[in-house]
């Protein structure tokens, strides 16, 4: 080996880099080559210097300023990162989310009376309407006790080209059903003669004008007046609606095999109605029960239960609607009526409010 | 505090990974003299030198996602000062700097000042000058093998070399400063 050859290396040998053979080839030569042990020792020296360099420290505070530099991340960096997890995470995650969303949304509808009440002008849209009739082609297939189970059990009816209604009004009617079927006296489904008689009924609307309009006719009863009907065809709005769970779950199956319920069921039900409507204050509770029993026998109404309370009589009473308002009126010249809650609408034929007077002196 | 390789523990990786400020923290703590030296005695400005540091953490913080953890921790850190060092080196307004005196002045005093300088002697001061004039690409070799203490393998990992030219530049550069470093020699 050359000094030229040996003297390249002489960085690695200090470095203990260089391989076995040749590092042998190096001492070799070293040994044997006084100039290239004076450059070994000189180059030596230099890493010596090299090493006694003082590492320059950092200035004071660096470490607070990369840190304050590198900060907190900007809130829409951090939403960026959430909404883009993977999507092993966010899928799932989302799908419960949507998932508790509409049983909340379930829940509540079914808890909440005002909910319904709000999904009752769907119920009397045409495209509900028009559902029993099929007599053509064209127009929806009146509904089968297959599709009956169907709206009972919620499920979409996809895939059908006759699709009578949009899904919503679907399930609303799935709900008024329901509420129907525990409300009634009879507890029997509706079937497709009701629901061709509700057809040839009026819209909601009409209805109740022609109802006596209580906010002009009943004067003399103010308060009654101030509060609308409600529609004949919605269930009771104060109703419990546990009441209402047990009696679908125990006492009915599904649409298209339901039996009329017995009358002890359905007394059981009626009696699960707010009892209460208007008070009645009088001078002589005797001859303000024989005036009441005149006046529902003028209007067509009459007696369903009456029971006896301290110091008062409460009295069930069926009204036709249309002899509503005559009816209220009639009550104020009995006595002082105040109302309590609103009457509850029964889907008879024709339509009836079911009123609880508590009479008292 | 973390030095060095416990640095590289799996735990403390994790802990960066996940966006620990703590732990990014202690990283800054515990290698920031390195990098702040790398980078002054590539640069030789202190207040540039701790603007190229202070970007080579937040690049490391911005990238610690994907840190595999191939190399060491502090190997990775090397690397990106070192590359910082080069590419502001190698811009236009960075080159006229580099081609006149001031810049061998300031490496020279890069310790800290006239007062710090004479304390340290003539001897430190001819090193600094000495490695100040060493070009680019030499110098930073020099740098992270005989003033950092890293292995030609990690060298090369950090300035995408191979191996040979590691040893050819070393070799190059201590030559170099050999025959600038005369007087001190025995």
């Amino acid at each position: 080996m050359s000094c030229h050859q040996t003297r390249e290396r002489l960085s690695d040998l200090l470095d203990e880099a260089l391989p076995e053979s040749e590092r042998a080839l190096v001492r070799a030569h070293l040994d044997d080559c006084p100039d290239c042990r004076r450059e070994l020792d000189r180059l030596k020296a230099t890493v010596s210097l090299l090493s006694r360099v003082e590492r320059p420290r950092a200035p004071i505070g660096f470490v607070d300023r990369v840190t304050a530099a590198a900060g907190p991340v900007p809130w829409y960096q951090r939403l960026g990162r959430r909404l883009f997890l993977p999507l092993a995470i966010k899928l799932p995650a989302q799908a419960a989310a949507m998932l508790v969303i509409a049983i909340l949304g379930v829940y509540l509808l079914h808890r909440t009376p005002e909910l319904r009440d709000a999904a009752r002008p769907e119920l009397q849209s045409p495209a509900f309407r028009s559902e029993p009739s099929g007599a053509t082609p064209a127009a929806p297939a009146p509904p089968t006790a297959a599709g009956q189970r169907d709206l009972k059990a919620g499920k979409a009816d996809s895939g059908s080209a006759s699709e009578p209604a949009p899904r919503a009004v679907r399930e609303a009617e799935n709900v008024a059903r329901d509420g129907r079927r525990l409300d009634s006296p009879k507890s029997s489904p509706p079937s497709t003669e009701e629901l061709k008689q509700d057809v040839k009924k009026e819209p909601d609307s009409d209805r109740l004008r022609k109802a006596g309009t209580p906010a002009t006719q009943a004067a003399p009863a103010p308060r009654v007046a101030e509060s609308t009907p409600p529609a004949p065809a919605a269930p009771p709005a104060a109703a419990p609606a546990e009441s209402r769970v047990k009696s679908r779950d125990a006492g009915e199956g599904e649409s298209g095999a339901i039996a009329p319920a017995p009358p002890a069921m359905a007394a059981k039900r009626q009696a699960a109605v707010p009892s209460v409507v208007g008070r009645l204050n009088v001078a002589n509770r005797p001859a303000a029960e024989q005036g009441l029993a005149e006046l529902l026998a003028r209007l067509g109404g009459s007696e369903t239960e009456r029971r006896q309370e301290t110091g008062a009589t409460v009295i069930e009473v069926l009204v036709p609607v249309s002899r509503y308002a005559d009816f209220v009126s009639g009550l104020a010249t009995l006595g002082t009526l105040t109302t309590e809650s609103q009457p509850v609408a029964l889907p008879a034929d024709p339509p009836q409010f079911r009123l609880s007077i508590r009479i008292s002196e | 505090m973390r030095e060095g390789d416990a640095a590289d523990a799996p735990e403390f990786l994790d802990r960066l990974r996940a966006g620990d400020a703590r732990a990014f923290e202690e990283l800054v703590a515990s290698h920031q003299h390195r990098v702040f030296g790398v980078a002054l005695r590539m640069l030789g400005g202190a207040a540039e030198a701790e603007e190229v540091a202070q970007e080579a953490f937040l690049r490391a913080h911005q990238s610690l996602r994907e840190f595999r953890g191939d190399a060491k921790l502090s190997t990775w850190l090397y690397t990106i000062v070192s590359r910082l060092c080069l590419n502001r080196l190698a811009s236009g307004d960075r080159r006229a700097v580099r081609h006149g005196e001031e810049v061998l002045l300031r490496v020279a005093d890069a310790g800290g000042g006239p007062a710090v300088h004479a304390e340290r002697g003539e001897l430190e001061g001819a090193l600094h000058r000495a490695i100040g004039e060493l070009s680019e690409e030499r110098r930073v070799v020099i740098v992270l093998r005989d003033l950092e203490g890293l292995a030609y393998e990690e060298i090369a990992t950090a300035l995408g070399l191979e191996l040979g030219t590691v040893r050819s530049r070393l070799h190059r550069a201590r030559m170099e400063l050999k025959d600038k470093l005369e007087r001190f020699l025995p």
